[in-house]
């Protein structure tokens, strides 16, 4: 009896020994993998649109966001997420675009609040300074930036003449190395104004450029409609996807070369993708003729952002998009093939509103989006997913 | 006041246990028993690192999104398990007390708003209330200090805590004043938090009591202290936001060590040697 119960107090010994050492593993997670930050403004009145964010050097972010309308706002946080700095630009700057990345440092294009010319300023993450570049006179009403990694390009609306402008800036991003423009024909002063001051429907302008370099693409005012515009290097017009008037058109897009396409189009109520659409940059044609599927939860009113993405060395085209439900929802496509790979769902409860979102370089993902905290106020926010998360969601 | 009835408790069992029965020393020595308790436990979670999701702006009022734990005795949960004592020697025993050990902690934090042009102020105070459910496996040395009937005894050990499950659910008003208010309180429906703790923990338990040996079974009180050693909140799934109130109600759980102290009540039964149920000797004294 009593061998037999040494024995098994040995054995009870030996297995809370294994035990206590399995439990004492090391978890290698480390905190910047995965977040959700809410950055608080005490103020009630005051009001958050997250526009853009950039992760640094240091493994931090920067972000851009307007604030109680076209003022600007822009932070840095650290890489888990906590405030470095945060800046309001004087009231003469405002309606900023975007955040650019351009030769490794930050730009802000916005608007001056009385003479609505543009400014172009650099933000200069370490010491949190934001300086003037440049300011263009002749450029009204910017709309979007754009930098390919060589050039910056502004798009803009010209108030006297009806158009839409596209300006390629020289190297030294002082002047104006070359414009283009697209006729409107119409005024569509109260649209631009209900736009850059958040007080109506915002507008999914964009610029971007096709990999080879040969067309500029981007989403405008074009001939009594909301447009998806071609340009060739010139800035001259070459081809157009017409939408559907002003209720229609191409909210997103990533062009992966060789004519290939990922697309976010809207009309009227509805959300279409396509994650690899064909399309000719010399045609003229209408936007609905893009073939794309549908997604009905979503809500067209929303920003979409069309990014590429690679996650366990597989390359994805992600589509974040806010649902009418107010969630998040981040779709990942074969960009070979355009099939849905896999869908994520961020935020429950709380209404959230999709901004920008960035690869980090721990291959992660970081949203910024909008929450309403405590269902009233409009504030910015982060969520960071790391790559696992992704891979999960992918298996 | 639950520590003084319980202080009370013990003394009143002490002095009972005393006067009763004292002309007997036990005979325990190689004998095993077998028993139940069931007691209650109280929750003493230390952070260890701090996080929130709201980041406050440079004009918030300091310290409104931390968060202010609740005393130890306002953590209150219960545990009930089997009792297996094997007395090595006539002082020295071993204790394994295998049980399902419930945990809770509650904490609160507070925000406000101020609206200064539409003069829409807003205030919430939050009162998140944690429970998480172990399978426990203590394992103690105890030494009685007397043979006799009543045996005063102390026991330190080792405990390993697998998680069953967790929940979590937060009731708040609109006052910010540490307390709820009946006429503005609001409550979610307890929501499963399982996966923002972690499966494992162990920790040291040391503790001291007091036993009644009679003819044919033991009763008896103990409390013990249980530290934990490990953090209790997975860090991977921190904001994995199971429960759908990170955002909702800006939670997210600080990394915590859990201390503990339970009373308990015990029954054991000898279950060796079943033709000599006796334990009890005629004391020489």
């Amino acid at each position: 009896m009593k061998t037999a119960m040494k024995r098994y107090i040995q054995q009870v010994f030996f297995i809370g020994a294994i035990l206590v050492f399995a439990g004492c593993k090391k978890d290698d997670f480390q905190p910047e993998e995965s977040f959700v930050k809410i950055y608080n403004d005490s103020e009630g009145n005051k009001k958050y649109v997250p526009l853009g964010i950039q992760q640094t050097a240091d493994q931090g972010y920067v972000m851009l966001s307007a604030y109680d309308g076209w003022n600007i706002h822009v932070m840095k946080t650290d890489k888990v997420g906590e405030v470095v700095w945060r800046k309001t630009l004087p009231s003469n700057y405002v309606n900023a675009t975007n955040l650019v990345k351009h030769g490794g440092s930050y730009y802000v294009v916005c608007m001056d609040n009385v003479g609505l010319f543009t400014y172009l300023l650099q933000i200069d993450e370490t010491s949190g300074t934001i300086n003037e570049i440049q300011n263009f006179s002749g450029i009204i009403y910017p709309t979007y930036a754009y930098s390919n990694g060589t050039t910056i390009y502004i798009q803009n609306y010209d108030r006297l003449s009806y158009k839409t402008g596209i300006h390629q800036l020289d190297p030294s991003l002082t002047s104006v190395a070359q414009s283009g423009e697209v006729n409107i024909m119409t005024s569509v002063e109260d649209r631009i104004v209900d736009h850059i001051t958040y007080d109506g429907k915002r507008i999914p302008f964009f610029v971007s450029s096709t990999p080879e370099n040969d067309y500029v693409v981007m989403s405008c005012f074009y001939n009594y409609s909301f447009s998806l515009v071609f340009l060739n290097s010139n800035l001259q017009f070459s081809g157009v996807y017409n939408g559907a008037n002003f209720n229609g058109g191409v909210n997103a897009i990533l062009p992966k070369g060789n004519s290939q396409y990922a697309v976010a189009r809207f009309s009227y109520d509805n959300q279409y993708f396509n994650a690899n659409a064909s399309l000719n940059p010399t045609s003229v044609d209408i936007a609905e003729s893009i073939s794309a599927s549908g997604y009905s939860e979503l809500n067209p009113d929303k920003p979409v952002v069309v990014r590429s993405l690679s996650i366990g060395g597989v390359f994805y085209v992600v589509m974040a998009a806010s649902t009418r439900s107010n969630q998040l929802l981040l779709s990942f496509f074969d960009p070979y093939s355009g099939a849905l790979k896999g869908t994520k769902y961020v935020g429950q409860n709380t209404p959230y509103s999709i901004g920008d979102f960035t690869k980090t370089e721990d291959g992660g993902l970081m949203l910024l989006v909008q929450a309403k905290v405590m269902g009233s106020y409009d504030r910015i926010a982060t969520v960071k997913l790391s790559d696992e998360q992704l891979a999960e969601l992918l298996e | 006041m639950t520590k003084k009835k319980i202080i009370l408790g013990v003394a009143v069992w002490m002095l009972a246990c005393s006067a009763l029965a004292q002309k007997y020393s036990v005979h325990r020595k190689d004998r095993v028993f077998l028993g139940v308790y069931g007691g209650v436990n109280y929750s003493l979670p230390d952070a260890t690192e701090k996080h929130a999701v709201l980041v406050s702006d440079p004009q918030s009022a300091d310290g409104l999104s931390e968060k202010d734990y609740n005393k130890l005795f306002e953590n209150g949960s219960h545990q009930f398990g089997m009792y297996f004592l094997y007395c090595m020697s006539k002082r020295f025993s071993l204790v394994f007390q295998p049980a399902y050990y419930t945990q809770r902690f509650k904490y609160q934090t507070a925000y406000s708003w101020r609206d200064t042009v539409n003069y829409m102020d807003f205030s919430r105070e939050l009162h998140h209330d944690q429970k998480i459910a172990y399978f426990s496996l203590p394992l103690l040395v105890r030494w009685d200090m007397s043979l006799r009937q009543v045996s005063p005894y102390i026991q330190l050990g080792v405990y390993t805590d697998f998680r069953h499950r967790a929940s979590k659910s937060i009731s708040y008003d609109a006052t910010i004043d540490g307390e709820l208010n009946e006429d503005q309180l609001n409550s979610t429906s307890s929501a499963m938090a399982t996966d923002h703790f972690n499966k494992f923990n162990v920790g040291l338990v040391g503790g001291l009591g007091i036993s009644y040996f009679s003819k044919y079974f033991v009763i008896g009180i103990e409390s013990n202290f249980r530290y934990g050693l490990l953090p209790v909140v997975n860090e991977r799934n921190r904001y994995s936001d199971q429960t759908g109130f990170t955002a909702q109600y800006l939670d997210v759980l600080d990394q915590l060590k859990l201390s503990n102290l339970n009373f308990q009540m015990k029954v054991l039964f000898p279950i060796d040697n079943l033709r000599e149920l006796n334990i009890l000797r005629r004391s020489k004294y």
